[in-house]
């Protein structure tokens, strides 16, 4: 028995044997890709997959792996109908259908890749990316930009995206069609491919140091899950934070975003979606500004029409009161031209009256004291008429008178026989002295 | 006497009208007071209808001008 031995190749076609008889199925296994990079570009595919320590991250398990040519384009299907979602690369944790082989020639266990389960590589990533998502948002990487405040009137624009691409001219037509003043300042910028992500966190410092400008866009076109990988990115996330000005995305993807969406301080799919929320915020401003401008105008018509109002109904009291003064001085000067005319025409009348009046009283004054003064005069006559000695004659009365004429008054012009001539009412007599008795303290005679 | 002022005229008249009508003018002078109440009169007519019409005048292209604006 000691004499006994196998060849080599015996060995290894027993080995492949009992393997075979070992694995009679292909058996899903998973792990981590390495050393897939290196020959990429080969017919045939040879790599590793490796378990890593949870903790330690030490690789505690390898094996290696091929992928036929003419698997290869199977694979690559598979991965097309998963939307592009991921490419083959190291790195990445992946679970392969395989057939457990032993290869004689050269005495090697291999996997051979018969086919893949894209759900598996997504569910790591997602997984990685929303574990990744909680970390940054536990520390304000995705709200840091969300603080500042959005400029009023972002015309200057930092573009960060590939230039003359689609997404360029899909951003700037729009910006364009809007008739806005925007003003562009592009930063040629990789968008897909390993290094996208380096480039765009170059380009986020470059542009953070260009004077004012407004916002900074990230956008491109869509893209597979695979090509937009690179923008779940941790350190264009953070760049993003540390920027000091808004940054927005548009990064078109139906229904991922990516962690630069979700840093970003507003996200919109496509370029034409970003450019379009910019002139929505200048059209927005300008409208705000011009109802403005019209609430300020209505005012300031509405206060200045009020005052024209209040400067007419002044003016239009300053009227009216001055015809009230004017109508008052009017009616004065009226009522002076009829006192003017009537009352000295009357005063003349009456001045005139009281002449006639004091004639009159004159002329009856005058006669009053004619009558008077005949009154008086009647009085002397009959006054005179009553001592008229023919009046006494009637009355028994005699007149004596000596021969010469005289009336005898006094015995004193008598002497005995003296003849007298006595006159009666209805004759004369003539008598002689006789005798003289003169009455005691009359001196009388006595006559015969 | 078209120089005097509206005031002083207004007052001179007053003065004039009351004693024309207190009767306390002389005859010889009645008609001289009145002459000159009559002047003084028209004066202030005039000086009243050509300050309203001057007034009317001023407020109204004041309105109209407003109204334009």
């Amino acid at each position: 028995m000691s004499q006994e031995f196998l060849t080599v190749s015996a060995l290894n076609s027993l080995i492949q044997e009992v393997l075979q008889m070992g694995f009679p199925q292909a058996v899903w296994v998973c792990g981590e890709i390495q050393g897939f990079n290196r020959n990429r570009d080969k017919k045939h595919v040879f790599f590793e997959l490796c378990e890593k320590d949870i903790k330690t991250k030490d690789i505690v398990a390898r094996v290696g792996l091929v992928i036929f040519s003419g698997k290869k384009i199977y694979i690559e299907e598979v991965l097309a109908d998963a939307q592009n979602a991921f490419p083959l690369k190291d790195d990445i944790e992946v679970k392969f259908l395989c057939r457990i082989d032993f290869y004689p020639p050269h005495g090697a266990l291999r996997l051979i890749v018969e086919n893949i389960d894209p759900t598996y590589t997504l569910g790591k990533i997602a997984q990685a990316k929303q574990k990744l998502i909680a970390e940054l948002k536990s520390k304000g990487v995705l709200d840091a930009n969300k603080q500042l405040a959005f400029p009023q009137v972002p015309l200057n624009i930092g573009l960060i995206t590939a230039y003359d691409s689609a997404a360029y001219h899909d951003f700037v037509s729009e910006l364009r069609l809007s008739g806005y003043g925007f003003k562009i300042f592009c930063r040629n910028t990789l968008m897909q491919g390993s290094r996208a992500e380096a480039d765009v966190c170059r380009a986020l410092d470059e542009l953070s140091t260009v004077d004012d400008l407004d916002v900074l866009v990230i956008t491109r076109g869509g893209g597979s899950i695979a090509e937009l990988s690179c923008f779940d990115s941790e350190s264009i996330a953070k760049k993003i934070a540390q920027m000091p000005i808004v940054v927005l995305s548009g990064i078109g993807h139906e229904i991922n975003l990516t962690i630069t969406d979700l840093a970003a301080h507003t996200q919109q799919k496509t370029p034409t979606a970003i450019a379009g929320f910019l002139v929505d915020k200048v059209r927005g401003f300008l409208d705000d500004a011009r109802q403005r401008l019209g609430i300020l105008t209505d005012l300031a018509q509405r206060h200045l029409s009020d005052e024209n109002q209040n400067l007419k109904d002044q003016a239009y009291q300053l009227q009216r009161r001055t015809q009230q003064y004017f109508k008052i001085h009017l009616e004065t000067m009226v009522r002076y031209s009829e006192i003017v005319r009537k009352s000295p025409p009357r005063q003349f009348r009456q001045r005139m009256n009281d002449l006639e009046n004091r004639k009159s009283n004159f002329t009856q004054s005058v006669l009053n004291r004619f009558q008077k003064e005949q009154k008086r005069l009647q009085h002397f006559c009959r006054l005179v008429e009553m001592a008229h000695p023919k009046n006494a004659l009637k009355r028994g009365f005699s007149i004596t008178r000596s021969i010469d004429g005289k009336a005898l008054k006094s015995i004193k012009q008598l002497e005995a026989g003296q003849v007298l001539h006595t006159e009666v009412n209805d004759g004369v007599f003539h008598s002689e002295v006789k005798d003289l008795k003169k009455e005691a303290g009359r001196g009388r005679r006595e006559i015969q | 006497m078209a120089d005097v002022k509206f005031s002083k005229a207004i007052k001179k008249l007053d003065e004039i009208i009351t004693k024309i009508e207190n009767e306390e003018i002389d005859v010889d002078e009645l008609s001289d007071q009145v002459k000159e109440a009559v002047q003084l009169i028209e004066l202030c007519k005039k000086k009243i209808e050509k300050a309203e019409m001057e007034v009317k005048r001023v407020v109204e292209g004041f309105v109209d001008e407003s109204v334009e604006k």
